[in-house]
């Protein structure tokens, strides 16, 4: 990977920053792990309702565990820079924040697209959903457009777990909070109208019934989707910004950053 | 004496509210389980839910087993409190059985909880036959639970790393002991397995109870047998552990 720099910015993050930094822990938690979950899900709804149902769950649960990883990976991160101390020194440096959280946004993109990728392989050669080779295109606008929505809530989202000592009840609920209403298992149109607003204002509850729609498994429209999707991730990542700013002002003001906490 | 005031001890500090890391599991993953069963079941009229219901509690009470009784023992080396353990008047295997014993109980209670959500949130009945064979099944199958857990404790400890893939154990296991779909469905080498973990003759005896379904008893002395097979082994592993312990400070991951 010559483009790759050993000494790099995203490089040295990643050496720093990534959990799975051997291949076996890298196919064990991103092949053997989603296998896991799409089975899970795909059994529960086997056992309930019948294999019918079955394409639509593990659709469902391929955009989702996508999402999981991409702010699993998000978090982490920060929080690990945090723990270092280094966080501060992130916000002190000239570098402007915005563009060091973009290039360490690239190590989370890149898993992001690899557990999509291979979701969908899973999703063909075990479970027989097979991905119609002419909607190819859609389904690579989709994942643009997913990545950018989950980005930015993502960039938010590890924003405000630096407001909790600890992050994993946070973390745990906003994970189950996406699997139960961005329509993972089910659609979002069985939840009560108050529910089904907020399902609608979450990233990729569009991209789902997008995805779904580019397999068949459902009729909607997919390019109006894809444009509330983009929608909804510019708002998170505008929010996201500010956040940052307020976060970077307070840090300088203070020379320091949620010590309290 | 002293193992009930560790047991009290224990669930004391782990049903705490100031210990975020088990809120989920003990509060909330039951939750989540039984909205998406509710919704599910909406898409489908006729769904006998109550195994659903009882899937759900299954889950939480096994998340909570694995992930609380099997670092059990590591978290002591990481608190530095493994050498009073060691130097403590009471054998490692007493401390051991008595963490792994609260942590059934505790998952006893998301049981609890889960039926009192599906009951009360989201309305659906649970039909049980007899609940004094029911909670004689239960009983059973926190006795697997517990001999599970020590296991897992044994495990975690022994082996460099293990840890880190407690959460490639959590999904196979729910599959593969009937949680959702009955054992002798599976294909044969994962049901032989699957026999092979005492957990699974603790489900299929609650499943069976909930039925009254005339395998039960067999299930249940099938499941008290298995489980004692690996306590026995737990107990010498254990001692095996305690020993080169003193002698060496070092065992496995420890």
């Amino acid at each position: 990977m010559f483009w790759i720099h050993k000494y790099g910015f995203t490089n040295l993050s990643y050496k720093a920053l990534y959990s799975f930094q051997s291949i076996r822990l890298f196919i064990l938690f991103r092949i053997v792990d989603p296998v896991m979950h799409y089975f899970f899900y795909a059994t529960l709804v086997s056992a309930m309702i019948g294999s019918d149902y079955l394409s639509f769950v593990v659709i469902g649960n391929i955009a989702s565990y996508t999402c999981h990883t991409i702010m699993i990976n998000f978090m982490t991160m920060f929080r690990f820079e945090r723990r270092y101390g280094t966080l501060e020194l992130n916000i002190a440096s000239p570098t402007p924040t915005l563009w060091i959280i973009i290039r360490k946004a690239v190590v989370p993109l890149l898993d992001g697209m690899f557990v999509f990728a291979i979701g969908l392989l899973i999703g063909w050669v075990i479970f027989g959903v097979a991905l119609p080779l002419n909607q190819i295109g859609n389904v690579f606008v989709l994942f643009v457009v997913t990545l950018f929505s989950i980005l930015s809530f993502s960039l938010l989202f590890a924003c405000l777990s630096l407001l909790f000592s600890n992050v994993n009840l946070f973390l745990n609920l906003a994970l189950a909070i996406f699997q139960v209403f961005c329509g993972v298992n089910f659609s979002v149109t069985l939840l009560p109208s108050g529910l089904e607003f907020f399902a609608r204002i979450l990233p990729l509850t569009h991209s789902i019934e997008a995805l779904r729609s580019i397999y068949g498994i459902e009729s909607f429209a997919i390019y109006p989707l894809l444009g509330k999707e983009l929608l909804i991730g510019f708002c998170y990542l505008i929010v996201s910004l500010l956040f940052v700013s307020v976060m970077e002002k307070a840090a300088r003001k203070r020379g320091a950053l949620l010590k309290s906490i | 004496m002293n193992i009930i005031y560790l047991l009290v001890r224990e669930i004391k500090y782990f049903t705490n509210f100031q210990n975020k890391m088990y809120q989920f599991l003990l509060f909330f993953q039951p939750l989540i389980f039984l909205t998406i069963v509710y919704f599910l079941q909406q898409l489908r009229g006729d769904v006998n839910t109550d195994r659903f219901v009882v899937a759900s509690a299954l889950i939480s009470m096994w998340s909570y087993v694995l992930y609380s009784s099997g670092s059990s023992l590591v978290s002591q080396r990481w608190n530095d409190t493994l050498k009073l353990i060691i130097a403590a008047p009471m054998s490692l295997f007493q401390v051991i059985i008595s963490k792994a014993f609260s942590n059934s109980i505790i998952a006893l209670i998301t049981m609890v909880l889960s039926f009192i959500y599906a009951k009360f949130i989201f309305g659906f009945s649970i039909h049980i036959e007899n609940y004094y064979l029911f909670y004689l099944s239960v009983l059973v199958l926190i006795f697997s639970l517990c001999v599970v857990g020590l296991i897992l404790a044994i495990v975690f400890a022994s082996f460099q790393n293990v840890f880190d893939y407690q959460n490639l154990i959590h999904t196979p296991i729910i599959l593969i002991c009937g949680v959702f779909i009955p054992v002798d469905q599976l294909p044969a080498v994962i049901e032989y397995i699957a026999y092979g973990i005492p957990m699974t003759w603790g489900i299929k005896a609650v499943y069976e109870a909930i039925d009254l379904n005339t395998m039960m008893y067999t299930s249940m002395i099938v499941s008290i047998f298995v489980s004692f097979i690996y306590l026995f082994l737990a107990v010498f592993i254990i001692r095996k552990m305690e020993m080169v312990l003193r002698q060496h400070g070092k065992w496995g991951a420890m």
